[in-house]
């Protein structure tokens, strides 16, 4: 019999509908993280499905605006769910999160409490500490990197919640992403789980039924795969993979006789 | 004046030659990782050129391989440079390419002792231990250096070029993990450089086709037999990414669809 705090709730996702900042609520206008540009006073940003997918350059504030929201939802920064913030980074110098939620505000409908936060880098260590504290199904770092992260998400996120995934794509091979998608596909279809999602896989960004959004310095805007950097990128490269390739390369050539 | 010891070999790489397997050697035949199958008696790898691309299947071994590589060159093998083996793995549970190294045997030409064993998912933990040692130990009286306050694909770059100028050989475990397109495009250069100063030995596995296409290298694919060299258009990885890069909706609608089809035979 489950308690009323475990029980589910008959709402379909997303359950969080919306973050902004409050101007009156920032700190320091010129300090990490709120010199961001897009940053700016009216930023605002509204879920209107189960899956939301971000696409941006790196640097552009995508991992800080995750942390930020995972923070916000109870997550540690560093990746984890509620409860597992005993991973150690106490010598994280990546705290442009955490204090990012001081001025965020959010709205929910409802709050909903479990959840997960997965970034890439921390895989590693939470897997070892999820291993540590013997969880019944741990052992994933004796799986191949991939493997191993594709059994740590179907564990997790079976449950309602709102579940942040900060790069997925690192390490999983493109049949592996194909597995990925089906694992979204479920989430979406349970109608319990919300997905906030940053991506640089073209793949992963081509997930139906989802809001994508392209991560600007200047805020976010609704876009589409076609015109993602990422995957404009990918199609050049495959009409010509030598001359892309090579086209890199020259670079190195002219710079050094500019240089020189 | 340089030591003799810090003092640079005029050969070009590749310094590591070959590796193979001493069957003699091999404690047991049954247990991980001398049950996978391209283990075989006869396994070896020959390294004819300075770069040397590792293409295959999450869980045919690669990663194993690579860290029996890098132990055999002496480096940690959670991932860092030699000299830097107190990054706690005390917990790694991946001790597989430690076993591995035990049958492996390697000439070298000669045997060089700088580089760099890189993998995506022990970078941060190895960028973390970077700046710690750099604040407790200053040197030059610079500020520290602080991979972690950049995103995560600039620290990534940065980290690369500043550890990868010197002489000698640098493995990495699916360096695009977390590279956008265009930092991919900049890690190409990267390895251009490194080829170009011909000091450099790279030994790489990658799922990026991007980097797979990279000019001068050998491609080997890691299968159940060995490896054996290949282009990147003859890829799994080439291909699956070209299917859907001419037909985004139909790709993924294509993996939508089989799910459907198994939830309806398993009968829920």
């Amino acid at each position: 019999m489950g308690s009323r705090r475990n029980r589910d709730i008959n709402l379909p996702a997303p359950y969080l509908k919306r973050v902004w900042i409050e101007p009156t609520l920032v700190p320091d206008r010129e300090a990490y993280p709120f010199c961001l540009p897009f940053l700016h006073d009216e930023f605002s940003l509204s879920f209107d499905r189960a899956i939301t997918i971000i696409v941006g350059e790196n640097g552009a504030g995508k991992s800080t605006l995750l942390e930020g929201l995972a923070v916000m939802a109870g997550f540690d920064e560093a990746g984890g769910g509620k409860g597992y913030s005993t991973v150690d980074h106490s010598q994280a110098l990546e705290e442009g999160g955490g204090e990012l939620t001081v001025a965020l505000r959010a709205s929910w409908v409802p709050k909903i409490s479990y959840g997960w936060f997965f970034r890439a880098e921390t895989f590693f260590s939470v897997a070892r500490y999820l291993d540590a504290v013997g969880s019944q199904t741990a052992d994933f770092l004796s799986y191949s990197h991939g493997e191993g992260f594709l059994r740590f998400f179907e564990e997790r996120c079976q449950r309602q919640g709102l579940f942040i995934f900060d790069e997925p794509e690192s390490a999983l091979s493109p049949s592996r992403q194909m597995e990925f998608l089906k694992l979204l596909y479920r989430m979406d279809k349970s109608e319990r789980c919300q997905v906030i999602m940053a991506t640089h896989s073209p793949v992963l960004m081509a997930y139906p039924n989802a809001t994508l959004l392209q991560f600007t310095k200047y805020g976010l805007e609704p876009t589409t795969l076609r015109q993602t950097d990422h995957y404009r990128a990918m199609r050049e490269f495959f009409a010509d993979p030598k001359g892309f390739v090579e086209a890199a390369i020259l670079d190195v050539d002219l710079g050094e006789r500019e240089g020189a | 004046m340089s030591s003799r010891r810090n003092r640079n070999i005029n050969l070009p790489a590749p310094y590591l030659k070959r590796i193979w397997l001493e069957p003699t050697l091999i404690p047991d035949r049954e247990a991980y990782p001398f049950c996978l199958p391209f283990l075989r008696d006869d396994f070896e790898i020959s390294f004819e050129q300075a770069i040397t691309i590792i293409v295959g299947e999450n869980g045919a071994g690669k990663s194993t391989l690579l860290e029996g590589v890098a132990i055999l060159a002496g480096y940690d093998e959670a991932g860092g440079g030699k000299g830097y083996a107190t990054v706690d793995h005390s917990w790694a549970m991946e001790q597989m390419g430690g076993r591995l190294s035990q049958a492996l045997r390697a000439s070298w030409l000669p045997k060089i002792t700088n580089g760099w064993f890189f993998r995506a998912e022990s970078f941060f933990s190895v960028a973390r231990y970077l700046d710690q040692m750099a604040q407790e130990y200053p040197m030059g009286g610079g500020p520290p250096p602080d991979f972690l306050s950049h995103s995560h694909g600039e620290g990534f770059l940065r980290f690369f070029a500043e550890r990868c100028q010197r002489q000698g050989i640098f493995i990495f475990d699916e360096p695009e993990s977390a590279l956008s397109p265009a930092r991919q495009m900049e890690f190409l250069k990267l390895l251009y450089r490194m080829d170009k100063s011909r000091r450099c030995q790279v030994i790489m596995a990658t799922h990026s086709p991007v980097l797979m296409a990279y000019p001068n290298a050998t491609l080997l694919r890691l299968n159940e037999s060995g490896l054996e060299p290949t282009t990147v258009e003859r890829t799994d990885h080439y291909k699956a990414l070209r299917e859907f890069c001419d037909d985004p909706k139909g790709f993924v609608e294509a993996a939508m669809e089989e799910i459907g089809i198994e939830e309806r035979e398993g009968g829920v």
